[in-house]
């Protein structure tokens, strides 16, 4: 086979030495970058780009892209151990992840999120050595009507899945949406909602809502119950292992989720979003105890978290084959590939095979270092819990500050951090889930856009929204992920009825 | 009055092992190299010299990108021929506004630079309404560094070969055809309205998030056409997905030596790119600027960087100050004309 011919000569290039050398230390910076919140893989990497200027271009790239995976990888661990997902990829990780941590199972989740993103990350490479030419075309059958349907079936399937009441869940994804139209408004131009405040002019950032909803929420929980004297400190149990059933439980969600995260991944926009969304949705529709979701599930820790690493291996087909950046991250790797003089598209497969595919090797053993590097650090990470509350709660404070100034040099979101702190804490009171929140304003603004574009485009036509049997199978699935929770008690009762009688 | 370099005059650490980088977290490397290098004995210089510390260019796009790119090469040149770091810093949002507002509250002594560009002093002074600066008042203005001319790409399904093709498809067509934009305000948007005006052609503007959104779009055939500079469109030209009709520049493109100039196709009118220099805050001492403006216009003549710039289809362009001060004027004139003629004012 032509793929595997390349894919071995890949190899010859990604284990010569020095290229080993910046594997591994690309993944060692990505994991670093991904625990700490603020600072993500996008702005690591340009940080790098003029220190890697005259290094070959095959090493400087195979270690920029350990970076960008890398982060994903460790993006998890804060998620679980204190609520704060460093990225919108990571906020789906924190809702089972925290609950398991609290629970004693610290050691579990990070365990299981490092080797679901080992197995995810492996077979989303295969998948891309395999087929990333088949799929250069995918990216552009989805024009904007298909990322608005795409994008309401994400939003849909979060309201309706991640709460105990359909109406909370929405309640939370509308707050979202409208936080989300706060800026100025890319298709008129006009500002909404910034009352003359210049720092609201790009609208409110993720991290500063991420960090206030979860982190300062977070906090303002622990005081509480130090104040009311019911702080206690997480034991322990069972070992830091897996069990048995535990890995039972993990097997098929990380497989799914794998499916699910490669192939949003190789759409541009919120791909790995998207996939942690839709993974997790899976999982509790399949799941027999959908009421213990957002308990401490493990299904929940190990489908988001395989999505979310598979679709970085998606990530790079539509920027290795069509030059075309589906992130932040991908954007500034793009941004490196230029400063090399080499353009992607299906044209760098045939002048340059040595580099892509020497690249491709590299993430077969960056996944691989990544693991061997994740596993022993799971034993340091879970005693992080082990500090008392009264150092927690200040390192937690501090850390959120610094992630979040690091972002824009900006105090105006420090206090925007604590306002959303305070909504968080309400919201967490009222027992309304925060993630559909978080989650529509990161997909509302593009979602509103993709939705003008195509009613530009089609003349104000909504039949477009109808025209690709793309969109009417994302409509159908929206419809579908709605009425569940309506329809799910109804054939319940239905079936047990003739057992019971 | 003689001045003294005081990077001559340092003996460690040599500039050259130093480098450019981004973040905070970069600069408190720095910050704490220059801290070490000032413990050392005093050089004999006694009065304060330019540069002194380490220096910022603030920039107002994230990183990434043709303007990145620009601050990227001048960051990296400067380190070496001032012998202090400089600092590449993104402050990406609004037009610019929030990297420009900073640098023109800074202390005027060319410690901190901004990348000045054709968003931000070209378009953003006649397309918003208030600004909390001048573009003229709060700043002094030292050198353009860098052209990168515009060029008009069309999904290349469409049979037209020259604008005049295009221009006979597109009236034919019912409805008329839908130009993409980086977003509204944006140069290829404005580009699009200049074509507009001057064609008399019927389209309609879509615009996207960034120009990466709006090229994949045109290159699924969504959206018809886009007047953007090279570095957004090469990739999808280069996979024959999209098709240079036009150069919006004065010569023809050294890249695609057979597509005509817009002037060659009968508009002349019909002209724009995306520009970027060096400003820093008003009242910047004319010592510092002369020296800025001296070191800029040795950059631009170095045959690597002409070569880098030249890779993303641009040219390395040296004005002086005063030059670049009549060029931002001639480009406001220039867009504000088309901004009230086409009706496209947001704010």
């Amino acid at each position: 086979m032509d793929a595997f011919d390349h894919l071995l000569h890949g190899f010859s290039v990604a284990a010569q030495p020095l290229n080993l050398a910046y594997v591994f230390l690309g993944c060692l910076l990505g994991t670093v970058i991904g625990v700490l919140p603020g600072i993500g893989p996008a702005a690591a990497i340009a940080l790098l780009l003029p220190i890697t200027y005259g290094i070959e271009p095959t090493s400087s790239l195979i270690m920029l892209c350990g970076i960008y995976y890398g982060a994903m990888y460790g993006g998890s661990t804060t998620s679980i151990l204190i609520n704060t997902p460093g990225e919108s990829s990571s906020v789906m990780t924190a809702l089972d992840g925290y609950a398991m941590a609290r629970s004693g199972r610290a050691g579990a989740a990070l365990a299981i999120s490092a080797i679901a993103s080992f197995v995810a990350g492996t077979i989303s490479v295969v998948l891309l050595s395999l087929l990333a030419v088949p799929l250069a075309g995918f990216a552009l059958k989805f024009g904007p009507a298909e990322y608005f349907t795409l994008m309401l079936f994400a939003m849909t399937s979060v309201a309706a899945l991640t709460g105990p009441s359909l109406a909370k869940g929405l309640l939370s994804m509308f707050l979202g949406l409208m936080f989300a139209t706060i800026g100025i408004d890319l298709q008129s131009g006009q500002q909404r909602f910034t009352f003359d405040l210049p720092e609201l002019q790009d609208g409110i950032g993720f991290i500063v809502v991420v960090v206030g909803l979860f982190a300062i929420a977070e906090v303002f929980s622990g005081l509480e119950d130090l104040l009311k004297g019911r702080s206690e400190i997480i034991r322990m149990s069972g070992s830091l292992w897996l069990t048995r059933e535990e890995w039972r439980r993990s097997v098929m969600p990380i497989l799914r989720g794998t499916g699910i995260g490669f192939f949003k991944g190789v759409l541009p926009g919120a791909g790995a979003t998207i996939a942690t969304i839709l993974s997790y949705s899976v999982e509790r529709m399949l799941s027999r105890e959908k009421a213990k979701f957002g308990t401490g599930m493990i299904e929940g820790v190990a489908g988001p978290e395989a999505a979310n690493n598979a679709s970085t291996g998606g990530a790079m087909v539509p920027l290795l084959t069509l030059g075309v950046p589906g992130s932040g991250s991908t954007a500034v790797l793009l941004a490196a590939f230029i400063m090399y003089g080499l353009q992607p598209g299906p044209l760098l497969f045939e002048k340059r095979p040595d580099l892509v595919w020497g690249l491709i090797a590299s993430m077969y053993i960056g996944n691989l270092v990544l693991l061997v590097l994740n596993l022993p650090l799971v034993g340091v990470f879970v005693r992080l819990l082990y500090i008392p509350i009264g150092l927690l709660l200040p390192m937690v404070v501090s850390i959120s500050a610094i992630g979040i100034f690091a972002v824009n040099g900006n105090i105006f979101e420090l206090y925007l951090a604590l306002g959303f702190g305070v909504i968080g804490y309400v919201f967490r009171k009222l027992a309304v889930p925060v993630a559909p929140l978080v989650l529509s304003l990161v997909l509302g603004g593009m979602m509103e856009q993709s939705f003008r574009q195509a009613m530009t485009i089609s003349g104000a036509d909504p039949g477009v929204f109808v025209r690709s049997p793309i969109c009417i199978s994302l409509l159908a699935a929206s419809v579908l992920a709605l009425s569940i929770p309506f329809v799910a008690p109804l054939l319940r009762r239905l079936v047990a009825q003739p057992a019971a009688a | 009055m003689e001045r003294i370099d005081a990077s001559q005059l340092q003996c460690s650490p040599p500039p050259r092992a130093r480098r450019a980088v981004s973040s905070t977290f970069g600069a408190t490397l720095v910050a704490t190299g220059t801290v070490l290098a000032a413990a050392l004995p005093a050089p004999a210089a006694a009065q304060p010299a330019f540069p002194d510390r380490p220096l910022r260019l603030i920039v107002h796009v994230p990183p990434g990108g043709a303007l990145d790119f620009t601050a990227r090469v001048v960051g990296s040149k400067f380190t070496e021929t001032l012998g202090q770091p400089v600092l590449v810093e993104n402050r990406a949002g609004a037009g610019g506004i929030a990297a420009s507002e900073l640098v023109s509250k800074a202390l005027p002594d060319g410690h901190t630079l901004l990348l000045s560009t054709s968003t931000s002093h070209g378009v953003a002074p006649v397309l918003y309404r208030k600004l909390p600066y001048d573009a003229f008042r709060d700043f002094t203005h030292v050198s353009l560094v860098a052209v990168l001319p515009a060029l008009m790409a069309i999904n290349a399904d469409l049979p037209a070969k020259t604008v005049k093709e295009f221009i006979a498809l597109a009236k034919a067509k019912p409805g008329g055809f839908l130009f993409a934009s980086a977003g509204n305000g944006s140069g290829p948007q404005l580009m699009g309205e200049q074509f507009k005006l001057a064609t008399g052609v019927p389209m309609t503007h879509v615009p996207y998030k960034g120009a990466a959104a709006a090229v994949t779009d045109i290159a699924s055939g969504q959206v018809q056409v886009m007047f953007d500079s090279l570095p957004s469109l090469i990739s999808q030209v280069k996979a024959g997905r999209l098709r240079v009709i036009a150069a919006l520049s004065e010569k023809r493109a050294a890249l695609f030596p057979d597509v005509q100039t817009m002037a060659e196709a009968g508009y002349p009118s019909v002209e724009g790119a995306i520009w970027t220099g060096l400003s820093g805050p008003a009242g910047l001492p004319a010592s510092v600027v002369d020296r800025l403006a001296k070191e800029s216009a040795r950059m631009v003549a170095m045959p690597d960087v002409q070569e880098r710039f030249a890779g993303v289809g641009g040219t390395a362009t040296f004005l002086g100050p005063a030059a670049y001060v009549d060029f931002i004027r001639r480009e406001n004139r220039k867009w504000a004309e088309v901004i009230k003629a086409s009706g496209a004012v947001p704010d």
